[in-house]
């Protein structure tokens, strides 16, 4: 009951769009390519980060595919046109010199960011267990607990880093699993990609912490392009972490990351993050466009990939993490709790591709739409000839918060192969008055009704999240669905 | 991405060449000129609707008529066949019976002597300018996607029935669509019925052809039941696999309205079923139920859409596939609840058992919810037959042939058993069984 505690108090703080706790904006002195995109702005990002000739030329590939792409509309969201030239395509925060060497070198404006952020940063050493790479307007700036990760092997660093030191590693992976011909927003993020994480976890180590990222979007009108790169080698294991939080901005900002994941024979990883991003105001004014390309490969035998996701944040979301079941027996997980309310638009679910033989998967997905907001789970599973005895379980509960909002479920099943079992179910509903009255006749305010049924209604997905993020995710549960009743 | 411009298809400019030489021959070409006229030039521009088109993902028209060389409008024959299913399901049944050759009422074949009064049974062709019939059509809602603009291009006839206020009919009207033509043919039937406040009808359909030519049709079905007013629905569908097929049904149910619909597909042919069900007053009841049971190289592509625009209405849907050899089944079912459309009961499943490797079932049960107050489920399973289930029979002296086609008629029948017409149920359980040999000729080929 104590996180319910926290939540109310958490709410009475927050609130609606104009008190969005994150909504500060840090005045740093921002490095910018001018605003548009152009084969000139591909080659300044480039060069700006010092890149080898064959990284140029991948982006300047992808570059012209996407001049010939078409933006998808076929996801259940509304937005204005985007003007993409109306975007900034760079922009890295200023250090002193080449860059800080400890944490006092970093920018004090923006340790103080983080502490309002509740990253502990100056705590981050003495905290257990997680490294933070933290990205702040692209740029990674501080990389901690790297020496003890490379006593196990672990390769944990931006991968404008990785380019340089280990390009045999990104020019084999990069765009592996999600080419830049993938879609319309992944071939724009394979132009222009500002930065992100890359991890490899060398054959038989279990990673010996959680690994974990707090992307933040700061500087006005930067569009983020976020690429992650997670390589888990034979027998190897690793758990990754993925938090976001935004400041507040009226015009619309574009994010459109992509997110590959290479599992081989036996490895394991296990995807979690969390996203609340600024929505919007009421009217849907401002707000993040989360356009999100996530997939993973299980590559090798034996191996593993589980995606867990909460979605509370951004103005429109389109994201969904899939598995490509290519090795025999591998198995591939997707647990989600996407929340909308106020104007929110959210369009996402997964894929789970059947390849392999005995390839399992298993899809929880619960929707929870209050407001005036709009939610729907789009997933694929598909299974393939030679996908012998491959089993896959669905679930996708939607629950509905007042009568302005809306909830959808698009799921696409295509069986192939007799052996196979497939199981799908889906419902939608609304939160049980009967449920709510119990609670408020024991004393709970309807709103901390609501957060506790819907908590309970969640509790299947919370229960996959790693401890931190649980703790924060069930807060956010709460805080998401402030002034949806009554 | 810039897509180049389709190559229109033989069979494609062959609809748009031929269409004014053609329609002249068709009933009705004084009154329905300037519609058809239109309606060819909307299908020019778009042609047959493929895979890329969200709604045809499952059923690639353009690529299934590809090699299909050019068709012709051929009239009404006294040879037309259709296959034995189709002729023998509803034998028994004392019922009247209209007969549609290529997409022509032909009474001559028809039996609909001793219809009660108070039925007006008339083709299509002759009623099309009458009022009703275009104030159906006009509040008719689902998709106007090209095949609708081919079926109003070519529109030659089908029939047109008006059961008035209080009316029950006696005896189920089965309408049946017989092709004739031994060069292949195209047709495109249009057909409405209209069951007025409190009547009470039963519609049969059997249709089927005997595989000599190939046969393109298209077939526009508007029903429209009126408040308090009941209709069943039961149709055979034994195509050859000579054939490709589109039916369009739209259907509009009034307060209080009971509607029951059970399509059967046995045949090898390749056929789609799209069904528009639009509630419209309160406290109707809905059930629409699939079921396939495909060979050789059939595909039966059920696609469904619900729309709840008023409250208090309760639907089920339900679905089943049985799918051998190299047959495909589809499922694309959708509920929408519309906004202020509380209380709404909508349950939606979708099944299907894989027999061979290579069959095929494809599901997309989608749920559009834009009330809060409802109870909206999907589910969706896709398997082969339980294997305990078998080694249970088998342990109790069944042969295994006889055990799965038990398990198998026991997937079917269970949705037959729900039909609101027990005569009518056990026909159609008498076609499953003989189909699967079982349970009634026990030790016979299990024709799967």
């Amino acid at each position: 009951m104590a996180a319910v505690q926290e939540t109310v108090r958490d709410v009475e703080g927050l609130g609606q769009g104009d008190k969005y706790k994150y909504g500060f904006y840090t005045d740093i002195e921002s490095d910018k390519a001018p605003k548009g995109l152009n084969e000139d702005i591909v080659r300044f990002i480039s060069a700006k980060k010092g890149e080898p000739e064959w990284m140029l030329e991948y982006r300047l590939e992808a570059f012209r595919r996407w001049l010939d792409m078409e933006e998808p509309d076929w996801a259940k969201v509304n937005y204005p046109k985007i003007d993409y030239q109306d975007y900034y395509y760079y922009s890295a925060p200023k250090t002193q010199g080449d860059g800080p060497k400890s944490l006092d070198e970093v920018d004090p404006e923006l340790l103080r960011t983080y502490e309002k952020l509740g990253i502990p940063l100056n705590e981050q050493k003495m905290l257990a267990g997680v490294a933070v790479d933290a990205v702040f307007d692209s740029v990674s700036v501080v990389t901690t607990f790297k020496e003890k990760l490379s006593e196990a092997g672990v390769i944990f660093c931006p991968i404008s880093e990785a380019v340089h030191s280990h390009p045999e590693l990104v020019k084999e992976y990069l765009g592996s699993v999600v080419p830049s011909t993938d879609n319309y927003f992944a071939a724009l993020n394979a132009a222009v990609f500002s930065d992100g994480s890359f991890v490899y976890i060398p054959k038989g180590v279990r990673c010996p912490m959680e690994l974990s990222t707090y992307f933040r979007i700061n500087e006005r009108d930067t569009g983020q392009f976020e690429r992650t790169l997670i390589i888990a080698d034979e027998g190897s294991y690793v758990s990754y972490l993925e938090g976001c939080t935004a400041p507040m901005r009226d015009e619309h900002q574009l994010h459109a990351a992509v997110v590959e994941l290479i599992t081989h024979y036996d490895a394991e990883i296990k995807y979690s993050t969390v996203q609340n991003w600024y929505p919007g105001d009421e009217d849907g004014k401002g707000g993040i466009f989360n356009f999100v390309t996530k997939r993973g490969d299980c590559r090798g035998d034996n191996s593993k990939i589980s995606w867990t996701q909460v979605e509370t944040g951004s103005a429109v979301t389109w994201k969904y993490p899939s598995c490509v079941l290519r090795g025999d027996n591998s198995s591939g997980e997707f647990y989600s709790i996407a929340i909308s309310n106020g104007a929110q638009q959210v369009d996402s679910g997964t894929k789970m591709i059947h390849l392999g033989k005995n390839t399992k998967s298993r899809i929880i997905s619960k929707g929870i739409s209050a407001g005036k907001s709009s939610n729907a789970y789009r997933g694929m599973v598909s299974i393939y000839p030679n996908a012998e005895d491959a089993r896959n379980f669905t679930q996708c509960d939607s629950l509905l918060i007042g009568d302005r909002c809306s909830a959808h479920t698009v799921p696409y099943i295509e069986s192939r192969n007799p052996t196979a079992v497939l199981e799908h179910e889906a419902t939608t509903s609304k939160l049980s008055e009967d449920q709510l009255f119990y609670c408020q006749a024991r004393g709970l305010p309807e709103e901390e009704a609501v957060a506790l049924l819907v908590n309970g209604f969640c509790r299947e997905v919370l229960q996959q999240l790693p401890m931190e993020f649980a703790v924060e995710a069930q807060k956010l549960v709460g805080i998401s669905l402030e002034g949806s009743v009554g | 991405m810039a897509r180049p411009a389709i190559q229109p298809l033989e069979i494609e400019t062959g609809f748009v060449d031929d269409h004014a030489a053609a329609t002249a021959s068709l009933p009705g070409a004084a009154t329905q000129g300037v519609e058809r006229e239109n309606a060819i030039k909307v299908f020019a521009v778009d042609g047959l609707p493929h895979r890329r088109l969200e709604d045809y993902r499952y059923f690639d028209l353009r690529q299934m008529l590809a090699k299909v060389g050019p068709l012709a409008v051929t009239p009404g024959a006294d040879n037309a066949t259709a296959s034995d299913d189709a002729n023998d399901v509803f034998a028994n049944i004392d019922r009247y019976v209209a007969v549609v050759i290529n997409g022509r009422l032909d009474t001559s074949k028809s039996d609909l002597t001793g219809l009660p009064e108070g039925v007006a049974f008339t083709s299509y062709a002759d009623a099309v300018d009458a009022d009703w019939v275009k104030a159906a059509f006009n509040s008719a809602e689902g998709p106007q996607d090209s095949v609708a603009a081919l079926n109003r291009a070519y529109a030659s006839d089908g029939v047109a029935v008006r059961v008035s206020a209080g009316v029950k009919v006696d005896k189920p009207i089965e309408v049946r669509w017989l092709s004739a033509g031994d060069t292949g043919t195209h047709y495109h039937a249009r057909s409405v019925v209209v069951v007025e406040e409190g009547a009470d009808l039963t519609l049969l359909e059997t249709r089927g052809d005997d595989a000599s030519a190939p046969v393109f049709a298209t077939n526009t079905l508007r029903l429209v039941v009126g408040d308090k007013a009941t209709l069943r629905h039961a149709a055979v569908y034994a195509d050859s696999e000579a054939s490709v097929r589109v039916a369009q049904k739209s259907v509009t149910l009034g307060e209080a309205a009971d509607y029951q619909t059970l399509g059967l597909a046995v045949g090898a042919g390749r056929a789609r079923t799209g069904e528009h069900v639009h509630f419209a007053g309160e406290d109707a009841k809905g059930a629409i139920n699939g079921l396939s049971l495909l060979r050789g190289k059939a595909v039966m592509d059920n696609t469904l859409f619900v729309d709840h625009a008023v409250p208090n209405c309760d639907s089920e849907e339900t679905f089943r596939s049985v799918l051998d050899d190299a047959s495909r089944g589809v499922f694309q079912g959708s509920i929408l609840v519309r906004k202020d459309a509380q209380k709404i009961d909508s349950q939606m499943q979708a099944r299907a058992l894989l027999l061979s490797r290579k069959a095929e079932m494809d599901a997309k049960p989608m749920l559009e919810i834009y009330a809060d107050d409802v109870i909206c489920a999907h589910g969706s399973a896709i398997g082969e037959p339980d294997q305990n289930a078998i080694f249970y029979l088998m342990s109790r002296g069944i042969d295994e042939k006889t055990a799965r086609a038990l398990l198998v008629a026991g997937f079917l029948d269970d949705v037959v058993d729900g039909f609101d017409d027990g005569d009518i149920a056990a026909a159609l359980k008498t076609l499953l069984a003989a189909r699967l040999g079982a349970p009634d000729d026990m030790g016979q080929e299990v024709a799967l």
